[in-house]
């Protein structure tokens, strides 16, 4: 999963080498750089590509710290219900 | 003739505040780093300032390096020197808050009843909700519009039926449903992307683009649980307009219903977030000029005087590849960065400058303080002086540094912080322009701080 995190914040920023430039340890906004519109983005292409629904209401800061933090966000407070 | 001297205080997230929250929200990403960046972006306000008898209240004073350096350049006012709140108090910076109801309850009343007198003339950058009250409690005239023709006039759905009242078209569709948000939003598919719009969403928040089928389904997955809560659903949605140049008319409208023009400023957006600002030079007014736009927005300035509303407005407006002129966006009723801009050109004028107002995104190591950024861009001589041919002029300093000194108050071992600056570049044309934006990104990076736009 870590890596199709990557890919996607590849896309939103619009920089094909970001995947490869990161480390699983990258902090999504002060390492990666979303601003508000960029990270809206993001969330909504995980839903889309990981058919997940993201609880927008417990994505708290420390879950962004890194990419293993945010992929453990995604397997442990997001839902696959609807998909 | 003695000018009153006059108050200048404000919240810039004031749609935050008018907007109803009964109905449902476009999902987002809490960001308490931004929020506290925004939170004292109130120092801008000295920019209205016409002397030393003026007034500038911020959510936390202003550094002291940065207020000296703009008394250098003789732009004189009196700023608070207590806090409004404490910055141990990280709600009040993290969490949206209206600086007047902080006012209303804050631990130094008492000095700020001394330095708040009942005969200053008292202008806002916004009404919101608690403006009465703080006026109610330091005995200040209230001599604005009364905060519910503010929520109906800055609403994107008032901006919506004045277009079609007026100038007989609309500009998208207002969505009263999920199922309507998504039997319109696809039909509007069909001819290419469209924007989904909060109704009190601003420049970053409160807008999406819809481009795909699947895009569509999540928005209105997300409204239909919202419903199942109780909210309604209202939004806006706007085909995804092919622009050429995005720009802002700026007016007041007075208490008499005469409506004065005061500047055309483009904007320079990254995505749909502001990024800088400019004024208009005389080629764009003579092109608006020659069509009808400037009488368009004397009957909306007139229709806003009719419905309530005198003040200050920003109206967002935008020029098209194939040459035509959206007159309304949308209608901000308050002040605006764009006026904040005009002030500053109405100072430079004097000197037959071309000034720019830019803003970065930053990530700041949290042992830089704004004084040694200014110390640094004095030294490498780029720091404006009424000298100078060209240069920076900070306009903020506590947004540079405050998340800095909120996590100074708390066990964290983040090295970066958020932090923004907002900056008027000047020089004698644009090309000198060129050179100081590229002498800001020397410096930044020479004190290792990371620029995100």
């Amino acid at each position: 999963m870590k890596d199709k995190i990557k890919n996607m914040l590849g896309i939103v920023k619009e920089d094909a080498e970001l995947p490869d430039k990161i480390s699983d340890h990258a902090n999504i906004i002060n390492d990666v750089g979303l601003d508000s519109l960029q990270l809206l983005n993001f969330l909504l292409l995980v839903e889309e590509t990981l058919q997940v629904e993201i609880n927008f209401e417990k994505l708290e800061a420390r879950y962004l710290s890194s990419i293993i933090n945010f992929c453990d966000f995604i397997s442990t407070e997001c839902s696959t219900d609807d998909w | 003739m003695d000018r009153t001297a006059t108050l200048f205080m404000g919240t810039f997230n004031s749609e935050y505040f008018l907007r109803d929250n009964t109905i449902c929200k476009i999902p987002f990403y809490n960001n308490e780093e931004a929020n506290a960046i925004i939170s004292v972006m109130d120092e801008l306000l000295f920019v209205f300032s016409r002397d030393n008898n003026d007034l500038v209240i911020t959510r936390i004073p202003m550094d002291d390096s940065h207020k000296n350096y703009l008394s250098e350049l003789g732009i004189k006012f009196n700023n608070n020197e207590m806090p409004v709140c404490s910055l141990k108090d990280v709600n009040n910076f993290r969490v949206p808050t209206q600086i007047c109801k902080l006012l209303v309850n804050s631990n130094h009343d008492r000095y700020f009843q001394k330095i708040i007198s009942p005969n200053l003339n008292f202008s806002p950058y916004s009404v919101v909700p608690e403006t009465h009250n703080f006026c109610d409690f330091y005995g200040l005239k209230k001599s604005f519009t009364d905060i519910e023709i503010v929520k109906k006039v800055n609403s994107k759905l008032y901006s919506y039926t004045i277009t079609e009242n007026l100038f007989g078209y609309t500009l998208g569709s207002i969505v009263e449903s999920s199922d309507e948000l998504r039997s319109t939003g696809s039909s509007l598919l069909n001819n290419g992307p469209f924007l989904l719009k909060d109704l009190f969403g601003v420049s970053g928040i409160g807008n999406i683009l819809i481009e795909s089928a699947n895009r569509l389904e999540l928005m209105v997955r997300q409204c239909k649980k919202q419903e199942k809560t109780g909210k309604r659903t209202q939004f806006l949605i706007q085909p995804l307009l092919k622009k050429e140049v995005d720009f802002s008319c700026h007016l007041e409208v007075k208490c008499n219903g005469a409506v004065n023009f005061l500047s055309v400023q483009i904007m320079s957006n990254k995505g749909f977030s502001f990024s800088g600002i400019k004024t208009a030079k005389d080629e764009l007014i003579r092109f608006l000029e020659s069509s009808d736009y400037f009488d368009c927005i004397r009957k909306i300035g007139r229709r806003l005087f009719e419905d309530g509303y005198h003040g200050f407005v920003c109206i967002d407006s935008m020029i098209l590849q194939d040459g035509g002129i959206v007159p309304i966006l949308e209608i901000n009723a308050r002040k605006s960065m764009g006026l904040i801009n005009y002030q500053i050109n109405q100072f430079f004028s004097l000197y037959s400058k071309t000034v720019e107002m830019i803003s970065l995104d930053l990530r700041v190591p949290k042992t830089i303080e704004f004084e040694q950024l200014l110390n640094e861009m004095r030294r490498e001589n780029i720091l404006f002086s009424n000298n100078s041919a060209l240069g920076i002029i900070p306009l903020t300093g506590n947004s540079f540094h405050v998340n800095s000194k909120l996590v100074d108050n708390e066990t964290n071992n983040q090295n970066h912080v958020m932090g923004r600056l907002y900056l008027t570049l000047v020089g004698g044309n644009d090309k000198e322009i060129y050179q100081v934006y590229r002498k800001v990104d020397y410096i930044l990076n020479k004190l290792n701080i990371i620029r995100f736009n």
